[in-house]
């Protein structure tokens, strides 16, 4: 768009400032044109004075006061240390349970029949479920929650102006 | 790089550690982008004792919501965009005449060559630097806040259309037609103030 025998506004700034440098029609108009070059000059002079400006700084110490009134957070590791924590005990467990039976008496052994072993193993293989199970629906109620939440951040939810 | 900008932590880094708990990583997020959020308060909210509650408010925000953050864009744009939209919030909920300054976006058409160049010297061969950056600045202040914004962080912080779009929740599009208008309208003002004899 062109008003008379110079650039718009617009194709000033575009040539000027918006990476239309090296649009050839432009360029042969600005070459020609001295009221159109100095037009590009001053945007060019604007844009730079703009972008040397000192930029504006709150006059207090932010960080201090925001972190004051942070809660605490629970760390987002503890349910992964309990799962670490629970294997290890349980293997410790195992590992003893193994090494009495082999050097167990024949009192001892009586208690550590055929029976004895399924059952521990069927227990613990629950607990062991159980807790990965309510680990999983934990997280699954977080997700929701969180997909649920209103004014979700990285969508775009609306024009706001 | 050198060796310091090669140990900085990544913004994934740094989420990673407040979520588990290290809030002193938090201060590290707040002093890394404290200045783009400065540059919106000020541009948004002119009451001092206001900028510093929003300033608090926009980081609490951030850190209450830092887990939904997904890293699809930069920390510092997520930031900005909830700097942006507290800084609106408080506007309407203030409805003064702020309100008003912020909303008022003049309509403005292209090109009216005779009205930009009412005399034979152009303002740039005769203004120069300091007076300039001075008189800039000034006329700068005055524009509408949402223009004066756009300018800021387009030629002060340097961001991309994207990344204003992402903040603003405007189109690129009308972000590049509303940044046309705000340098057409400064051009002109300065114009007026050096046909007038500054």
């Amino acid at each position: 768009m062109k008003t008379g025998d110079h650039l718009s506004n617009t194709e000033i700034q575009q040539y000027a400032l918006d990476g239309k440098g090296t649009d050839q029609v432009l360029a042969g108009h600005i070459a020609q044109c001295a009221q159109c070059a100095g037009r590009v000059q001053f945007y060019q002079k604007m844009a730079r004075s703009i972008s040397e400006m000192p930029g504006e700084t709150f006059d207090f110490e932010l960080a201090p006061l925001v972190l004051a009134q942070v809660p605490a957070r629970k760390s987002k590791q503890a349910p992964e240390l309990v799962f670490v924590v629970c294997i290890s005990l349980i293997g410790i467990l195992a590992g003893v349970g193994l090494l009495s039976y082999q050097h167990a008496g024949p009192v001892s052994a009586m208690l550590w029949n055929r029976g004895t072993i399924v059952y521990g193993f069927v227990t613990i293989c629950g607990l062991l479920f159980g807790f990965l199970a309510v680990n999983l629906l934990q997280e699954y109620i977080i997700k929701i929650h969180r997909l649920d939440a209103p004014g979700k951040l990285q969508q775009y939810p609306r024009t706001t102006v | 790089m050198d060796q310091k900008e090669h140990h900085k932590p990544t913004d994934r880094t740094l989420v990673e550690r407040v979520l588990s708990g290290n809030t002193r990583a938090f201060g590290i997020i707040i002093m890394h982008t404290e200045g783009l959020v400065a540059q919106i308060v000020f541009k948004m909210i002119s009451d001092r004792e206001e900028r510093r509650d929003i300033a608090q408010d926009i980081y609490l925000k951030v850190f209450q919501k830092l887990d939904s953050f997904r890293f699809q864009s930069k920390l510092s744009t997520w930031i900005a965009r909830i700097a942006y939209n507290t800084c609106i919030n408080q506007l309407e909920k203030n409805k003064n005449s702020s309100t008003a300054t912020y909303f008022e976006m003049p309509v403005d058409d292209d090109g009216d060559l005779a009205h930009e160049y009412p005399d034979r010297n152009d303002i740039e061969e005769d203004l120069i630097g300091a007076e300039f950056a001075s008189l800039l600045q000034s006329e700068l202040e005055k524009l509408p806040a949402l223009y004066k914004l756009l300018i800021t962080l387009y030629h002060h912080e340097e961001l991309s259309y994207s990344e204003i779009a992402q903040i603003v929740t405007l189109p690129e599009g009308t972000i590049k037609s509303y940044l046309f208008r705000a340098r057409k309208m400064l051009k002109e003002r300065l114009q007026k103030i050096y046909n007038k004899g500054l």
